[in-house]
């Protein structure tokens, strides 16, 4: 089923799910993109390093880190139908689906992790097999310390199933990446629009004396601001575009305060299903 | 068909499609492309390869977001719109329709086109060619030369042999600048582009595309890294189609195009 009226709408199941995150210090780099996974405080912090780098995991609401999800009716489909956004500093806040991640990986010495049977995240797309708009991203899970920062190449098959193909982060330097959750996002190789797997990576070590980071795929769900310190972001679901959710999407943030922080800011998603 | 009430609203397919674009160089104030630029999707080519008939392009193009196919006989929105900058700048998003090129700017000549593939089904109603825009896009950064560019097209009411205002001197505009043309006085569209037109002093190096281009969105950020979203009522509702070739400009205030996010939702039914 889905939801294909306004009526619908008004009698959907509706489902409040609160996130509140804690600030966290960006170790003197504006504007960087932060990962709120592994800090509280609600849903408690979950665990920075995935834990796996053979196969990687499937995320889903289950995961400490993640906001749990009651289940949808049966054959219902889910939708964020509104949110508020509240920090208390300056700052765009990105909601997305994490749908898939392996790690951790050390950035001290030079490697190349393969990864194998996978597991499918088809099941989180909308369709079942659009894998157009994904996105890949390290996540940092032991801040960088010591010298030149590595380079680092991801193999993934494209949106259209077509192996072998690269992506190579963008580095920022060393400085940004001190921190655990530092987020850098990895330009696909040219021509592609999409990430059905991720295969491997390869690190080119620097003179980094500590480092590890997780490679992550993600469905972006919303987006908010904050330009004003402790101001509110309402959204409806015109603005939203009601994404489709499941009631086992992984929801995760991922924050950038204009400063040195983040700012300490809550999310109210409501979540509709029919 | 095509969305006319509110719950087709809420029974249409929905699609969130991503634009990721790390920054570029740009001069203060002048619009740039970001086709041939890195990032999500990946860069396309910028010299179009085609300088006989043009090409029509589409969602499948290197460079373009992916568009998931619409059910059959539905109708295509652009419904939503979040554009993120790490700069200040604004951006103007257009369905890139046609294009030709790479035209050499190093010697004095006009390039014809014949047999263009006709971009009738992407325009609204499939004949309204009003309000498309003809558009440069710079290949090869331009030498210190006062070369200039006109454009041939017919217009949107069939009539041909209609010309752009000149360019004026493009001495020393790099790539990948966009710069918009003119239409002749008393047009208001483009139906087809007919010829390219190299005068002025000849340049000793650049090259560049021609492109007809439908205007969907605008959008901008006037505090650094902050983000302007749109819902259905603001952006409108521009009609767009499974095989939209989706293409980004941005003007920035500096001199860097910044770093671009715009994600945007495409509903259909």
């Amino acid at each position: 089923m889905a939801i294909t009226t306004a009526d619908q709408f008004f009698t959907a199941a509706t489902q409040p799910i609160p996130m509140r995150k804690v600030t966290i210090g960006t170790s003197g780099s504006n504007a960087n993109d932060m990962s709120t996974w592994g800090y509280g405080a609600m849903p408690g912090a979950g665990t920075w390093a995935v834990g796996n780098t053979t196969t990687g995991v499937l995320f889903d609401d289950t995961y400490t880190g993640a906001p749990a999800i009651n289940a949808f009716g049966g054959g219902a489909t889910g939708y964020i139908s509104r949110a508020k956004f509240k920090n208390t500093t300056e700052s765009v806040v990105v909601l997305y689906d994490r749908l898939w991640g392996a790690g951790a990986i050390s950035v001290v010495t030079t490697s190349t992790t393969t990864f194998s049977g996978q597991p499918s995240y088809t099941g989180r797309l909308p369709g079942g097999n659009d894998y157009g708009n994904l996105e890949i991203m390290l996540e940092v899970v032991t801040g960088f310390s010591g010298g030149t920062q590595p380079t680092f190449v991801i193999g993934y098959t494209n949106e259209a199933g077509t192996p072998g193909r690269s992506a190579t982060a963008v580095t920022v330097g060393v400085g940004g990446l001190t921190v655990s959750g530092r987020v850098v996002r990895a330009r696909l190789q040219d021509g592609d629009k999409g990430v059905q797997q991720i295969d491997s990576i390869n690190i080119t070590a620097g003179t980094l004396t500590t480092g590890t980071i997780n490679v992550l795929v993600a469905r972006r769900l919303a987006s908010f601001e904050m330009r004003l310190a402790n101001a509110l972001d309402v959204q409806a679901y015109d603005a939203l575009g009601m994404p489709q959710v499941f009631d086992t999407s992984c929801l995760w943030t991922v924050a950038q305060g204009v400063a040195t922080s983040t700012g300490a800011f809550s999310l109210q998603l409501d979540i509709i299903n029919g | 068909m095509a969305i006319t009430t509110a719950d087709g609203w809420f029974a249409s397919g929905k699609q969130k499609i991503l634009i990721y674009k790390p920054s570029i160089a740009t001069v203060a104030n002048q619009p740039y492309s970001l086709f041939g630029a890195a990032g999500n999707p990946g860069a396309g080519t910028l010299a179009i390869g085609n300088t006989s008939s043009g090409v029509l392009f589409d969602a499948t193009y290197a460079g373009a977001p992916s568009v998931t196919a619409f059910s059959s006989g539905a109708t295509g929105y652009l419904s939503a719109g979040r554009y993120k900058n790490s700069v200040l700048a604004s951006a103007v998003l257009y369905d890139r329709l046609w294009g030709a090129g790479a035209v050499l700017l190093n010697s004095l000549a006009t390039t014809s086109f014949t047999s263009q593939p006709s971009y009738s089904g992407r325009v609204p109603g499939g004949t309204d060619y009003s309000g498309l825009e003809i558009l440069i896009e710079l290949t090869t950064t331009v030498s210190a030369t006062a070369t200039t560019i006109t454009v041939g097209y017919t217009n949107e009411a069939g009539t041909p042999t209609r010309s752009t205002v000149s360019t004026g001197s493009i001495s020393g505009f790099t790539t990948p600048r966009v710069i918009p043309l003119s239409l002749q006085a008393g047009d208001k569209g483009v139906q087809s582009v007919d010829s390219v037109t190299v005068g002025g002093i000849v340049a000793t190096a650049g090259a560049f595309n021609v492109i007809v281009a439908r205007r969907l969105a605008s959008f901008d950020v006037r505090i650094a890294n902050g983000m302007d979203i749109q819902g259905w009522d603001v952006i409108g509702g521009p009609q767009v189609w499974d095989t939209t070739c989706f293409w980004p400009t941005i003007i920035a205030d500096g001199t860097t195009s910044g770093i671009v996010y715009i994600d945007f939702d495409v509903i259909n039914g």
